[in-house]
């Protein structure tokens, strides 16, 4: 082979214990596939040279354990055992060692390469702890490196250590945990036995036989698939056999081994530390109080909204500005009437409409990283669980639902971190009723065309609506469909740590160049499709009313004649399908809204005298509810793996969003009966 | 007693678990094991719990916190 090799790397370790930030610091720009805030659970790589050496770096799931119970958990376990990488890099936070180690002694014990990264040491300086790092490599056999990545102390000596232990490669056989003599037999004695077992024969012995011990469920179905029942009838005996020996369960005893190696460990390598009364533990004294915290929360949730759209304004009338002129220039200067049209009227307006929310996008995702690291955010868990919990759901499903408000996509896809699968499905399938910000700008026309003076209070309401529908369907998912209790919340509440703006940058602009890459292609030909719609076949310059979107929309429209809606409004609504900001960008088509004028401002005037009051706002009402957008199904396909959950989202949000529009009209018109068939 | 009932600001030692393997393990991976002490930060009678143990914070569901078994120190 005369291309040279890519090493591989895995990047391993708990949550909280800035993997991210290694994993940045190792790659730098070389990255593919952003991560999502809360969750690193999407499968990031990214590349580094070192001494002429490739090396790819995978990002695997934050994880407490290799045990077969978390989603994040097996996928981090599956990697490291099925994948086999060439290294794996434990990154470990000095602060917390002893809970930290409990995973790089599982980690060991697969077998694996790994070179412990020994981050945070400044955090665990400053709680006075100090920590014997050569001696911590020597008793766990492994090389250990110790950091601070934030501030890119030791990310040189990382690769150093990563590139000497690709080299030896040497496969480890030393035994990291002893278990004490009568488990050691045991283990002995499966593993003897796993020879005549062929699919777990690829792994590193001793770990299966220690997972057969503990029964795990992972390692029992392939031996139990391939046959292997005298294995399984002796590791069944075997285990009786301890639990008689020892008086308890095997995976207690076996994990109570382990802590004390950890403990052992503990007592050579660490020294110092005091119990001190920190101000972590006064602002969680305040966060996690029982009458401050829920205020706190609010606080801090509004405070939170009020910068994502107050600092995006000035850059949202910068943009709106810079399209208008745009698509003069364009309607203009090309001579060609259909190139003409379909440039200033189909690309430039539709597109347009949509990129003049990217500052809200863009800090939206920046808040909500800086509340993450900021360590808040395990904190809101906590303050949310008893209300989640009424609802049927826990505190972490609280924090997907939260990003929901940004994008459903990457809020669908945080629910991984939820452990209960029925508690994952009903998260998923509410979030598209959080407001996501592409739904704003369906609001923000309709408001301002409609509710002069009351544009923000109508606006907030779409938003309580969509929380009090969820709140309702989370019930009734759990009462009907997906029945039983939530599973309990477990989460670990790390210290608050000062947000880094490096880190928070970095990932608001991830996320926030995925949403316009969304935008730049489905969005675009979703525009250009509507333009092309409701301009053809008459060609530019015809009768909209002969156009395909007319046919289609006139088709549709008496299923919507109950709430007053025209056929542009329901032509509109086919369209929201693809991505729902396309709805605006489908009015701007409809109307050939170009040239001087400033594009919203002319947009409401043509709106206006196709809706009453009422009707618009069930038209928002009904935006807001049905169907979420194309790449917000795919998640939930991808997410849940099967279409069924993704058509089932479609069938029931589409009811949902026509009762509510109807109900909506009715009682409207039943309060403003003044308002109904107003000529404006 | 379960850890559920502990007052906040005091100490208790784990003694054993009833529950399902997959919580079980999950309390294992975070470090609630027999003989571990652990300390009540926060137990507000209805809502999760938040303790702390070998040395780190964990918020903990309330239907969880019934399924540690503890001693009082």
């Amino acid at each position: 082979m005369s291309e040279k090799k890519r090493h591989t790397v895995a990047l391993a370790g708990n949550p909280n214990v800035g993997k991210t930030v290694v994993f940045n610091a190792l790659t730098g720009a070389r990255q593919r596939m952003g991560n999502w805030p809360g969750v690193t659970v999407e499968k990031k790589t990214g590349i580094f040279r070192y001494r002429d050496e490739e090396f790819e770096v995978v990002d695997l799931p934050g994880a407490y354990s290799l045990s077969p119970y978390s989603l994040d958990e097996k996928i981090a376990r599956a990697y490291i055992v099925e994948e086999k990488p060439e290294v794996v890099v434990d990154v470990v936070n000095a602060a917390s060692l002893e809970r930290n180690l409990y995973l790089t002694v599982q980690l060991l014990e697969t077998g694996a390469n790994v070179v412990v990264a020994l981050n945070m040491m400044d955090e665990a300086e400053k709680k006075g702890l100090k920590i014997d790092v050569e001696r911590l490599s020597r008793l766990l056999h492994v090389p250990v490196v110790p950091m601070v990545a934030t501030r890119g102390e030791g990310v040189e000596a990382l690769k150093e250590a990563i590139y000497e232990e690709m080299r030896h490669h040497e496969v480890h056989r030393h035994m990291t945990v002893g278990y004490g003599d009568v488990a050691e037999e045991c283990i002995v004695e499966l593993e003897k036995r796993i020879e005549k077992c062929p699919p777990l024969r690829d792994y590193n012995r001793r770990w299966v036989a220690i997972k057969l011990m503990e029964n795990d469920t992972i390692m029992v179905g392939k031996a139990k698939a391939s046959g292997c029942d005298s294995l399984l009838k002796k590791a069944e005996q075997l285990r009786e056999l301890l639990k008689k020996e020892t008086g308890t369960d095997p995976e207690i005893f076996l994990a109570d081994k382990r802590y004390e190696f950890i403990d052992r460990v503990m007592d050579e390598v660490v020294h110092g530390g005091t119990e001190a009364w920190t101000f972590s533990d006064m602002l969680d004294e305040v966060f996690t109080h029982k009458i401050f915290g829920v205020p706190v929360f609010l606080l801090f949730m509004w405070a939170a909204f009020q910068f994502t759209f107050g600092v995006a304004a000035p850059f949202v009338d910068a943009i709106d500005i810079f399209f208008s002129w745009l698509s003069e220039i364009a309607a203009n200067s090309i001579s060609n009437p259909a190139v003409s049209s379909l440039v200033a009227d189909g690309i430039i307006s539709g597109v347009g409409s949509v990129i003049i929310f990217l500052p809200n996008i863009f800090l939206l995702f920046f808040v909500l990283s800086l509340l993450e690291d900021s360590g808040y955010l395990a904190r809101a868990a906590f303050v949310m669980d008893r209300f989640m919990y009424r609802i049927g759901l826990q505190g972490k499903s609280f924090v997907p639902l939260l990003f929901g408000f940004g994008c459903n996509v990457p809020a669908i896809m945080a629910t991984r971190t939820i452990e209960g699968e029925k508690d994952r499905i009903i998260t998923i399938l509410i979030t598209p009723l959080m407001s996501c910000s592409a739904r704003l700008p369906v609001y923000i026309l309709f408001a301002s065309a409609f509710f002069i003076g009351y544009e923000g209070t109508v606006i907030f309401s779409m938003y309580i609506m969509g929380i009090l529908l969820a709140v309702l369907m989370a019930l009734l998912l759990r009462r009907f469909v997906l029945r039983g209790k939530p599973a309990p919340l477990i989460i670990e509440m790390p210290p608050y740590r000062m947000p880094s703006l490096k880190s928070s940058v970095m990932r608001m602009w991830v996320n926030g160049s995925l949403f316009l890459k969304k935008a730049g292609t489905v969005i675009f030909g979703g525009v250009v499709i509507v333009w092309f719609l409701s301009t053809y076949p008459g060609g530019p310059g015809s009768d909209i009313e002969t156009s395909y979107i007319a046919v289609l929309g006139k088709i549709l429209q008496p299923l919507f004649a109950p709430m007053g809606w025209d056929w542009k409004a329901v032509a509109a609504l086919m369209f929201g399908f693809v991505a729902k900001e396309i709805v605006v960008g489908a009015y701007g088509a409809f109307y050939g809204i170009s040239g001087a004028e400033e594009t919203n401002t002319s947009l409401q005037t043509a709106l206006s005298s196709s809706f009453t009051p009422v009707g618009a706002y069930a038209y928002m009402a009904f935006v807001l509810t049905y169907v979420p957008c194309l790449p917000t199904i795919a998640a939930i396909r991808t997410e849940t793996n099967s279409w069924k959950w993704a058509l089932f989202a479609v069938a029931y949000l589409l009811s949902l969003a026509y009762i509510l529009a109807l109900v909506i009209t009715f009682v409207g018109n039943l309060i403003f009966h003044a308002g109904v068939g107003v000529e404006l | 007693m379960p850890l559920a009932v502990v007052e906040e600001g005091k100490t208790a030692v784990i003694i054993g678990f009833r529950g399902g393997a997959g919580a079980v393990q999950k309390l294992i991976s975070l470090g609630f094991l027999p003989g571990t002490p652990v300390r009540v930060v926060r137990n507000q009678r209805t809502g999760p719990l938040v303790v702390e143990i070998k040395g780190t914070r964990v918020a903990l569901g309330r239907g969880l916190a019934m399924k540690v078994e503890v001693r009082r120190t």
